[in-house]
């Protein structure tokens, strides 16, 4: 049976075969099917590739009721879950983003500001900085005592966002010994989009990163650039701080399209969350440009797939942005499920990537769009980290630029070469891909972690 | 289905407004909107205005009362309140809603009232809130 993003598993097995039990893992994250968010995907695979290289694994996570009021959901997710993991799910409340004024207090109802302010200055009583999130932390901690004391636990696996996950590696490691492994993905401290630290070293967010980080088996981070801002701050726990990138998930991702031409009229696609980081306006800006001077592109449309903001609730100024675009052939069609996307992705000819700006930031559906092996525009900043992951592939149109002709000029440049690049130049594409893979990303430090479980465990 | 939107803003200044209603009127559904302000561009697809009449200033309450109303928003939302209960067009568009919408803070107090006579009715915070609800 082959399972979402499974592990292969080689000369593991016959590691696994000399220890006395199989060992268990403990992944926890707030981000867990059926949540529909970007960082899902991740959280999905990491399990299912340990659970494949033959660990007993527990997946602890919040409600669904959360997905379901909160992020919106995506039920196709949960059809992914290896079916040998145990789920186990405990409450939470985000009274932040409740819009049922019935179940608001009298002091939210008459005195928001106060309300606000009381609420914050409440979190930060708490004894983890984690605002929104740190209520979480007395049954996420319950939970994981409850499920070592059941079934021992050889690891934990923590990911963020939230950082509250880490919490149950942390008392499972400060009361049991167990080892942990934060999955910190774009960090804590630093702020990806300026490249500057959130929270300074002696601050409280400050002194508990340095706490995790320095008691940690590992720590893992989605490119390059963040883990190596990391090791020049904390340079005595470099060796402990690997690069997982996302990838692409081999049973989603799209199919590589077929070396063949396009034909006109061409679809440009862009399948993503629309935050207010996105440049949507400039994207608008230079595709206006390209259909006035290109008929290629004068006849082509746009096409924007995902969740406009991070919630259930769209955000209203993406929503009168994405309202605005529709005059210019710019067409928003709402949220994909995951299990549908290979579907979307046929239907495009070439894809757009428009990112926020910042040196530390790549985006997950970078790695999905390479594994169509169909042109790119790149619509964000070209010191952005997704370049680093793009450099080399052949059908890769960057704007130089946000300005509005650099982005039209990536745009013609792309929907020629969609018409006209030849079978040689697609098959490259395709295969460059390839490296990307998510599977590839995590065999390192799931093969790692293993042997070091088994080495752990008294032979049988 | 028909929703009713609450605010004390000028209709030009409430962000969204003009999208939301569109996709409203677009699945077919009766919006009325009830304001305090008659100025402004209502959105065009707009199917009912109910215009309550300006409030009054606050320039009479000097620097301290204008930081209080900030923090504590209890006079524009006790004159809405007021507005609301003594205009029988708005008393009528709010008892055939079927999902009533706060569009800025003054309006989440007057239908925080409104929920305890009604709380079987859906009393939403925010235009994107209350098409997620009602388009899904």
């Amino acid at each position: 049976m082959h399972h979402f993003g499974a592990y292969q598993p080689t000369a593991l097995a016959d590691t696994m075969c000399l220890v006395s039990r199989r060992p268990h893992l403990l992944y926890v994250a707030w981000g867990y099917p059926p949540c529909r968010g970007g960082g899902v995907y991740r959280a999905l695979a990491t399990p299912n590739a340990f659970a494949a290289a033959g660990w007993d694994v527990t997946v602890l996570t919040v409600d669904r009721d959360t997905f379901l009021k909160y992020t919106g959901t995506d039920e196709s997710l949960e059809a992914l879950i290896n079916p040998a993991i145990n789920v186990v799910r405990t409450p939470f409340v985000w009274d932040a983003l409740e819009t049922d004024i019935r179940r608001y207090s009298w002091l939210r109802a008459h005195a928001p500001r106060v309300w606000r302010r009381w609420r914050k200055y409440a979190e930060k009583c708490k004894r983890f900085p984690d605002i929104g999130y740190s209520g979480w932390r007395p049954d996420l901690e319950a939970a994981a005592t409850r499920i070592h004391a059941e079934h021992p636990v050889d690891l934990v696996v923590a990911t963020a966002n939230p950082a509250t996950a880490w919490m149950a590696a942390w008392a499972l490691h400060k009361s049991a010994g167990v080892p942990y492994v934060l999955d910190q993905r774009d960090g804590w401290t630093l702020d990806v989009f300026s490249g500057q630290r959130h929270h300074t070293e002696r601050s409280r967010i400050g002194r508990w990163e340095r706490r995790l980080l320095s008691s940690a088996r590992e720590a893992w981070f989605v490119n390059e650039p963040i883990r190596t801002w990391y090791a020049k701050e904390y340079p005595a726990l470099a060796d402990r701080m690997h690069v997982v990138m996302n990838g692409w998930d081999a049973d989603l991702a799209p199919a590589a399209a077929a070396p063949t031409p396009a034909t006109r009229p061409l679809t440009f696609g862009y399948i993503g969350t629309i935050s207010r980081m996105v440049p949507l306006g400039e994207f608008v800006a230079g595709w206006e440009r390209a259909r006035a001077s290109d008929d290629v592109v004068a006849q082509a449309r746009a096409v924007l797939r995902g969740y406009l903001g991070f919630y259930t609730t769209p955000n209203p100024a993406q929503l009168q942005l994405v309202t605005d675009a529709e005059k210019s052939g710019v067409s928003f069609d709402g949220p994909v499920p995951k299990a549908e996307i290979a579907s979307v992705y046929n239907g495009f000819d070439v894809l757009l990537l428009i990112l926020g700006s910042g040196l530390y930031v790549t985006s997950g559906k970078v790695f999905e769009y390479l594994a169509t092996g169909l042109p790119v525009v790149s619509v964000h900043d070209p010191s952005n980290a997704a370049t680093d992951v793009l450099r080399g592939y052949p059908l890769w149109f960057p704007a130089r630029s946000l300005a509005p002709d650099d982005i039209a000029d990536a745009l013609i440049g792309a929907a020629h070469a969609a018409l006209d690049a030849d079978e040689a130049t697609r098959i490259a594409a395709r295969e460059f891909g390839q490296q990307y893979r998510r599977d590839r990303q995590l065999d390192p430090r799931v093969e790692a972690l293993t042997i070091s479980a088994a080495a752990a465990q008294v032979p049988a | 289905m028909k929703v009713v939107i609450l605010t004390t803003l000028r209709t030009g200044r409430v962000e969204g407004l003009e999208a939301a209603v569109a996709r409203w009127v677009a699945a077919g559904d009766h919006v009325a909107l009830i304001t305090l302000h008659d100025q402004g561009l209502a959105p065009q697809n707009l199917v009912e205005l109910v215009v309550l009449g300006a409030p009054s200033t606050g320039a009479r309450l000097g620097v301290i009362g204008r930081a209080l109303v900030r923090l504590y928003p209890g006079s524009l939302a006790r004159q809405l309140h007021r507005k609301l209960q003594a205009s029988k067009s708005a008393q009528t568009a709010i008892k055939s809603a079927d999902i009533l919408v706060a569009a800025d803070t003054p309006a989440i107090t007057t239908l925080w009232k409104n929920s305890r006579k009604r709380p079987d009715l859906p009393h939403i915070s925010g235009l994107a809130a209350a098409l997620q609800l009602s388009q899904g």
